[in-house]
């Protein structure tokens, strides 16, 4: 599998050629899925009712698709530099953010259980390949 | 015997405490191995089908069940908002399958909001992948284009072709379907498309298990309804309307790409279509617009009015490279009116 690293390229002093761009590592807040899963910074916890404000920063170069299980959310931000949109909101239980954008939603607990959040784009559900990995955190509602 | 017995009790229980009539619909998957030819290259591919006949079940081994043929995308389901749909999905000694850890296959009813025991992910769900019933009753306001697929190993399961779209439809108070989006009689429609998106990167169909074939998607194959239109001569999908009617299109994204949907007329002018319903859930305000992006996972439903003089029109699908928006390839289908 021929596949550039950035990072490797450059830390040997090498030039990197960014119009060719595979990633292969996926990472919400700095953390990989199988840890993001278990991080309580990461995760969204809740009880019946309670609702989570989730900022969501694509610090990426590609497009994300966030799809969150177990309820829709409201999306109160995309894209309009910290302007909130009016009321009612929309619901979407499938988010796109782009490159270098902004989104805020809010997630209500209506039901108990345990679900994922996950990226639904093909590779980023892996970590260079294995899966489930990459874009992914767990919602535990109580 | 005593099944049967015991579904038209629920089914009476159902009607008598609900003032909308609701219907109980048992439907069963199975699921198999096909081949595509896209662009002129075989590609393997493996389906659900609709085996409901069932293996030891009335209709016996001659009466579908694991003699049926498995499709890309699955069988679309049609069910009526506050009905309950029982799908279950037989896995048997004829599934195609991966090795574990990645053995079996699930339903997940996406967009669905169900228990964590109906939701087909093996990670939670104790990993129930050699069979189970799915169940689900969307609630009236609900209405609107829902997906399936399965769950397990996903990253390659989904592109495998394990998918295809639930429509949840509004019901009459005598329990007849209602051409309409949802309640609204601002969204009744004449016609209605399913136009299910999809990508393929043959790569991803030869590999399994943990692969670093995986963390790197070069799709080569553009899709609509699992069919390549690549032209407006070859499109996907047709349909023959009628002037002045008006046409839904019910768009559900199982791509791995970003993605634009519009509509043109032969001489490449965009057409205005109104988008009433995301992800199952109406919007606040309609949305009138002529280019509208689906992004892997989301679904939309829409309506076209049609004009009054006759004509063709292409709606299309532009797949779009996740870091630039750079065009992979158009996908097209074709209404006449």
């Amino acid at each position: 599998m021929d596949k550039p690293r950035w990072n490797d390229v450059a830390s040997t002093g090498g030039t990197v050629n960014t119009s060719v761009y595979k990633p292969n590592y996926f990472m919400i807040n700095g953390l990989g899925g199988f840890d993001a899963m278990m991080d309580h910074g990461t995760m969204i916890m809740g009880m019946m009712d309670e609702v989570t404000l989730v900022r969501i920063v694509n610090a990426g170069q590609f497009s994300h698709s966030l799809h969150f299980h177990g309820n829709h959310f409201e999306v109160i931000n995309i894209n309009i530099n910290g302007n909130r949109q009016p009321a009612p909101f929309e619901q979407l239980d499938t988010i796109n953010v782009p490159p270098m954008s902004v989104a805020e939603v809010l997630y209500t607990v209506n039901q108990t259980g345990e679900y994922p959040m996950h990226f639904h784009t093909a590779q980023s559900e892996t970590a260079n390949g294995v899966y489930l990995n990459g874009g992914a955190t767990m919602i535990m509602m109580q | 015997m005593k099944k049967s017995v015991s579904i038209l009790l629920l089914s009476v229980i159902g009607l008598a405490s609900s003032p909308l009539s609701a219907a109980t619909i048992n439907k069963t998957l199975c699921v198999g191995s096909l081949n595509k030819s896209l662009s002129g290259q075989s590609v393997s591919f493996w389906g659900y089908y609709d085996c409901s006949g069932g293996m030891m079940g009335g209709g016996g081994m001659g009466g579908g069940g694991m003699m049926g043929s498995a499709t890309t995308p699955g069988p679309i389901l049609e069910i009526g908002a506050n009905d309950t749909l029982n799908l279950t999905l037989n896995v048997n000694m004829m599934t195609p399958q991966e090795s574990f850890p990645y053995n079996g296959h699930t339903v997940h009813l996406h967009g669905a909001d169900v228990q964590t025991s109906e939701d087909g992910v093996p990670e939670t769900n104790g990993n129930t992948v050699t069979g189970d019933t799915y169940t689900w009753s969307p609630s009236v306001g609900h209405e609107g284009s829902y997906a399936y697929h399965c769950h397990v190993h996903t990253v390659k399961h989904l592109e495998m072709g394990m998918y295809s779209a639930v429509i949840v439809r509004p019901r009459d108070a005598s329990g007849n379907f209602l051409n309409r989006l949802n309640q609204d009689p601002a969204t009744a429609y004449d016609y209605s498309q399913v136009y299910v998106l999809s990508t393929v990167d043959p790569a991803y169909h030869s590999a399994s298990g943990d692969s670093t074939v995986f963390a790197d998607y070069n799709p080569q194959y553009f899709l609509l309804g699992g069919k390549e239109g690549k032209t407006t001569s070859a499109p996907a999908l047709t349909l023959a309307a009628a002037k002045n009617k008006k046409v839904a299109f019910r768009l559900i994204g199982m791509h791995s790409t970003n993605s634009t949907f519009q509509i043109k007329d032969a001489a490449g002018n965009l057409k205005a279509f109104t988008v009433y319903i995301r992800d199952g859930r109406a919007l606040p305000t309609s949305k009138t617009v002529t280019s509208f992006d689906i992004s892997p996972g989301q679904k939309a439903d829409l309506l076209v009015t049609l004009p009054s003089t006759s004509s063709t029109w292409y709606p299309q699908v532009v797949y779009k490279k996740l870091r630039d928006n750079a065009p992979y390839a158009t996908v097209y289908g074709k209404i006449t009116f």
